[in-house]
């Protein structure tokens, strides 16, 4: 499955879930500043392709990456890290696009917040 | 100038082309015929290297050794004292037949090795029999692409520390699951991960077994095979201790300068025949060989050169569809089969003449013997062939007399002087031996022996 169609995917389920998703998304903010394929400025959730065509790993280089986690464990933003490139299946994507919105909801529920 | 339109150019290319194939055919009946030639000149070669050993070493008797090594130069061959050193192998061959057959391990090779009811062969199935299963565990797991990361990664345990929001996260549990349900009875990865570890210390265990029993019966296998070995050897000792000894004379025989060994053996005509024999078989084996892979390799490259060539001019032709000048079609159309004919005449000749040659006895009558110019009776050339090349080489002021009447009689002439001389020289003896008798008899009325003449 190519990142096109990939994204096309995750935009479906994030919008189905009640997200309002923009595509091609220049997250700046404080020390990070990369692209996002999909985000919810609202809400703070939103999903990446992580691949080497689109020049990703320059952006998500690995300090970048462990700043842009950092923020996902202190419960600041939520974003689906697509971070395989071979074999990834439409069905395999779409389990883990809904185990991702059904976990995150989990989280935002225990954090008092919604959607 | 005058033109040859492109229909008959291609008229004559495809004539060509024919020709050529009835060269190629020509070149491949040879060389099938020369294999079979040259199995035959091979098997002769054999039995006349077969001959010549049993001629020079008859047996294995120390005497016998000494005399063949006298007679063939092998000077240093009697102080190997070879009869000794095959009684002691023969002794060393019983002890080791004895030292095995008392060996548990071969008096019991039947209830050891039997395929079915062998112990050794029956605990390697049991051990695999009972490998199975967990060996099934195994190869379950290990066959899914992800298990390995997931037991990498410690998925199922508290170390697995995987964020959820990473598309890894969930892949790798939707593989935990799916090997989940490869275990029926089993509801987690860490019960599977748990099974998984045992079995894999079972299979273990048993590959060690396993590996031990099968070492066990290469062992026993090996005592069996070295038993056999030993008994055949032991059995046939003097024939191969003989055969080698032969093997290792005639090998001196045929490596050194024919000349020089046919001289040598001089004093024993009926060898030296046997030597010249093989030697001139030896050497008939590689001109054949030569004569076949220089001539018509030659001949065959010629074909091909020209089949190639056939091939531009054809392509040319049909691509421009241009008449030919008419000299270079003279040149094209040339009848080349009288050509080929000549050369292979010519090989004809050179080959015929090795092959059929069979005159070993006229390489006694010269002191520097090249095989090449008495098969060809010097007539052709033969510095492409190595041997030729290298004879040349040691022998620089060499020529070839192709007269072997003339040698032969010379030879005669010489044997009959060096008999004259050595009656002479009888004669001179019997002469000087009556002088001594006379000086003794003029000593008989004082000398030294007179008492003992008197008696006598």
């Amino acid at each position: 499955m190519n990142e096109a169609d990939g994204t096309a995917l995750l935009r479906a389920r994030f919008t189905e879930a009640g997200y309002a998703i923009t595509p091609n998304f220049h997250f700046v903010e404080g020390d990070i500043d990369v692209d996002l394929d999909g985000w919810d400025a609202a809400a703070r959730v939103g999903y990446e392709y992580i691949t080497a065509e689109a020049g990703d790993f320059k952006q998500f280089d690995a300090p970048t990456l462990a700043r842009f986690e950092a923020r996902m464990r202190r419960g600041d933003l939520f974003v689906l890290l697509i971070d395989e490139h071979e074999a990834v299946t439409r069905e395999a994507l779409d389990a883990a696009a809904r185990g991702f919105l059904a976990e995150l909801a989990r989280v935002r529920a225990s954090q008092g917040g919604a959607p | 100038m005058s033109w040859v339109p492109a229909e008959r150019v291609l008229e004559v290319v495809k004539a060509q082309r024919q020709v050529l194939a009835g060269e190629q055919a020509r070149a491949a009946q040879f060389a099938g015929f020369h294999a079979t030639e040259r199995a035959k000149v091979d098997a002769e070669r054999a039995q006349a290297v077969h001959d010549l050993g049993d001629a020079v070493l008859p047996s294995l008797e120390a005497k016998v050794i000494a005399r063949a090594a006298e007679t063939v130069g092998l000077l240093g061959l009697p102080a190997e004292d070879l009869p000794a050193k095959v009684e002691a192998r023969r002794a060393w061959l019983a002890a080791r037949v004895g030292e095995v057959e008392r060996d548990p391990r071969y008096v019991q090779r039947e209830l050891l090795l039997h395929p079915r009811t062998g112990s050794l062969p029956r605990a390697i199935a049991e051990a695999t029999e009972l490998r199975a299963p967990a060996s099934e565990v195994v190869s379950t797991c290990d066959d899914h692409p992800r298990f390995e990361r997931l037991l990498e990664t410690g998925f199922g345990t508290p170390e697995f520390s995987a964020p959820w929001w990473r598309y890894s996260y969930w892949e790798d549990r939707s593989a935990a699951s799916a090997i989940v349900a490869l275990f029926p009875g089993k509801t987690t990865f860490a019960e599977v991960r748990a099974e998984y570890e045992g079995a894999k210390s079972t299979v273990a265990v048993f590959d060690a077994d396993i590996a031990r029993h099968r070492a066990e019966l290469a062992d026993v296998e090996a005592l069996v095979r070295e038993h056999a070995a030993a008994v055949d050897e032991h059995q046939h000792l003097d024939a191969r201790a003989l055969a080698h000894t032969r093997g290792r004379i005639v090998e001196h025989l045929l490596t050194s300068d024919a000349s020089l060994v046919s001289q040598r053996l001089g004093r024993a005509p009926a060898l030296r025949l046997l030597f010249l024999r093989a030697s001139g078989l030896a050497a008939k084996l590689a001109y054949l060989d030569g004569v076949e892979r220089v001539h018509v390799g030659e001949i065959a490259k010629d074909i091909e050169d020209r089949r190639v060539k056939l091939e531009g001019v054809e392509q040319r032709t049909r691509r421009r569809w241009a008449p030919m000048p008419a000299d270079k079609f003279a040149k094209l159309a040339v009848d080349r089969r009288p050509a080929y004919e000549r050369r292979w005449q010519r090989v004809g000749k050179v080959y015929e003449s090795v092959r059929l040659y069979d005159r070993w006895d006229r390489g006694r009558y010269y002191d520097d013997l090249l095989w090449w110019d008495l098969m060809t009776r010097g007539r052709y050339d033969g510095s492409y062939l190595p041997d030729v090349t290298e004879f040349h080489r040691r022998h620089p002021g060499y020529r070839f007399e192709p007269d072997t009447r003339a040698l032969a009689l010379s030879a005669a002439d010489m044997r009959r002087r060096a008999e004259e001389e050595a009656e002479d020289e009888e004669a001179a003896e019997d002469a000087r031996a009556a002088a001594a008798a006379i000086a003794a008899d003029a000593d008989d009325d004082g000398g030294p022996l007179a008492g003992r003449v008197d008696a006598s």
